[in-house]
């Protein structure tokens, strides 16, 4: 039922706190949106929940296991992070061959997931010369090689058109229709309001509330209470409008 | 553990720094045996005086092999950092160690093909210039051949000290910095220093097994400098991967 846990989640920087004491879970086979400021700390609480840094105190889970626990990652989580980058003399048919060699995929995906969010006339050419949309296409194109059943995206609507935005959103619905599930990062409170079942709202490294949609009072009541919710605690140290 | 090698093998041939494998080898090589023949050939060097002047008009392959295979070691993963690749390599191998220890595979790999290219060049070079000064060069003296293959032999082990040098440091620019400044400072400092010192040193090492007897020291034999330069690069890929380990990363 539960597919991420995060429980008692600090992690701090220095003397920034970026998270402090997060707790909240994620349901299988819905999709749950991951708000908040920026600077709130949402990118921190899913590199902590990837193993990429190492929690203060406190647990990120996927189903009980630690993200390094995990025999063959890339086969049951997908990831988007804006923190992945690409080699930009390398053609982004050989990014994702990398990464299919390394994780034991199959070499006939690669041109799959290219064709499935449209790359493949661009399949030959190197990264260096994307736009900021094809990058993160390519993004998805490599979170999707392992044919995961998890998503954890952060951002993932960043540079995409409004085409690839819908197609984003219809993909992530019939992604969890199928059993999947999906944690999305966003600051389109519009976009997500339509897109996700559950919220959960972060502020100053601290979750303010985790509720479903529904139980919000509809996608129209999401901006409000993400407003009024976020105002109350503002991210005063960490500069709210950056 | 295949995967990830041959993984980190494409990284390599897949960037355009492929060319910097291919052509940078030629012209240092170039560079280094004409430097090394000349050495030897000049009046009162090696060959004049009638010290060991073929081994080290070969050495110039050892040398370039050697520096070159542990500048390419290093970059396999500070281009990680530089790119900001790491981020989806870690994500895909979650065991730091694994993918270091691959990079190590694959730079000792760079690195034997670095040696072949040097050490061609550098016969290409050395056998005609030599012979037009009466020498003959024979490929199968041990003074010619066990020259080249001690490059083959030391360069590989070259290439992994890169990748422990780089896994401590991350940083690209600091990386070369503090490989210049050891291979071509620290070790000649303490060289002059002490010369015994010589032996327990990489640099020092490579010329053991190379059996260079054109430096003015007590050499090691060639096990000992191997068993020397093993250390040197088991120690240092172990500390890279433990501080690789801990790390928090984008
Ligand atoms: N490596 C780091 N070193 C120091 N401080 C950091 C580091 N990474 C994040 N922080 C700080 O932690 C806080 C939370 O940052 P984080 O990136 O998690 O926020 P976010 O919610 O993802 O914001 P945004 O919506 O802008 O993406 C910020 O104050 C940030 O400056
Ligand atoms: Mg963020």
């Amino acid at each position: 039922m539960t597919a991420i846990e995060v429980a008692g989640l600090t992690k701090s920087f220095g003397t920034v706190h970026a998270v402090r004491d997060l707790s909240f879970v994620v349901r299988r086979g819905a999709i749950t949106g991951f708000l908040g400021p920026n600077g709130a700390g949402k990118t921190t609480t899913l590199r902590a929940l990837l193993g990429l840094v190492a929690p203060t105190s406190g647990t990120a889970t996927f189903a009980g296991r630690r993200y390094a626990e995990i025999q063959h990652p890339t086969h049951e989580i997908g990831v988007v992070l804006d923190t992945i980058r690409f080699h930009p003399g390398r053609r982004a048919r050989d990014h994702l061959r990398v990464l299919a060699l390394a994780a034991d995929i199959r070499p006939s995906r690669v041109d799959e997931v290219l064709a499935l969010v449209e790359l493949t006339d661009a399949a030959h050419r190197r990264v260096g010369g994307f736009s900021l949309g094809m990058r993160q296409r390519l993004a998805l194109a490599a979170a999707l090689l392992g044919e995961p059943n998890l998503l954890v995206l952060d951002e993932p609507t960043n540079g995409l058109d409004p085409h690839g935005v819908a197609w984003l959103r219809g993909f992530m619905r019939s992604f969890v229709d199928v059993g999947g599930t999906v944690l999305v990062s966003s600051h389109q409170l519009a976009e997500i309001a339509q897109s996700v079942d559950d919220v959960v709202i972060v502020a100053d490294g601290r979750s303010v509330l985790q509720s479903s949609i529904t139980e919000l009072g509809g996608p129209a009541e999401l901006e409000r209470t993400f407003l009024e919710l976020t105002t109350a605690a503002p991210a005063s140290q960490n500069g709210a409008l950056r | 553990m295949m995967s990830l090698v041959r993984a980190e093998l494409l990284k390599v041939r897949s960037s355009r720094d492929v060319w910097w494998i291919a052509i940078v080898p030629v012209l240092v090589s170039a560079a280094t045996t004409a430097s090394f023949v000349g050495y030897a050939t000049s009046a009162g060097g090696p060959l004049e005086t009638g010290e060991p002047g073929i081994r080290a008009s070969m050495y110039g392959a050892v040398f370039t092999a050697t520096v070159l295979a542990m500048f390419y070691g290093a970059q396999i993963v500070t281009n990680e950092f530089r790119h900001g690749t790491a981020t989806a390599t870690f994500l895909t191998t979650a065991q730091r160690r694994r993918v270091i220890a691959a990079k190590a595979v694959a730079a000792a790999v760079t690195g034997v093909v670095l040696a072949v290219i040097a050490a061609a060049v550098n016969l290409a070079i050395a056998v005609p210039w030599l012979a037009s000064l009466g020498f003959e060069i024979n490929i199968l003296d041990p003074e010619v051949g066990g020259v080249l293959v001690s490059a083959a032999a030391s360069a590989p082990l070259f290439g992994v000290l890169g990748v422990g040098l780089a896994a401590l440091i991350r940083n690209p620019t600091v990386t070369i910095i503090v490989a210049i400044a050891w291979l071509f400072f620290v070790e000649n400092v303490l060289m002059t220093a002490i010369p015994a010192s010589g032996n327990w040193l990489p640099s020092g090492a490579a010329d053991a097994i190379a059996g260079n007897r054109a430096v003015d020291i007590t050499v090691a034999p060639i096990w000992a400098g191997a068993l020397v330069l093993l250390a040197w690069a088991a120690v240092t890929l172990t500390a890279g991967q433990a501080v690789m380990a801990r790390r928090d990363l984008a």
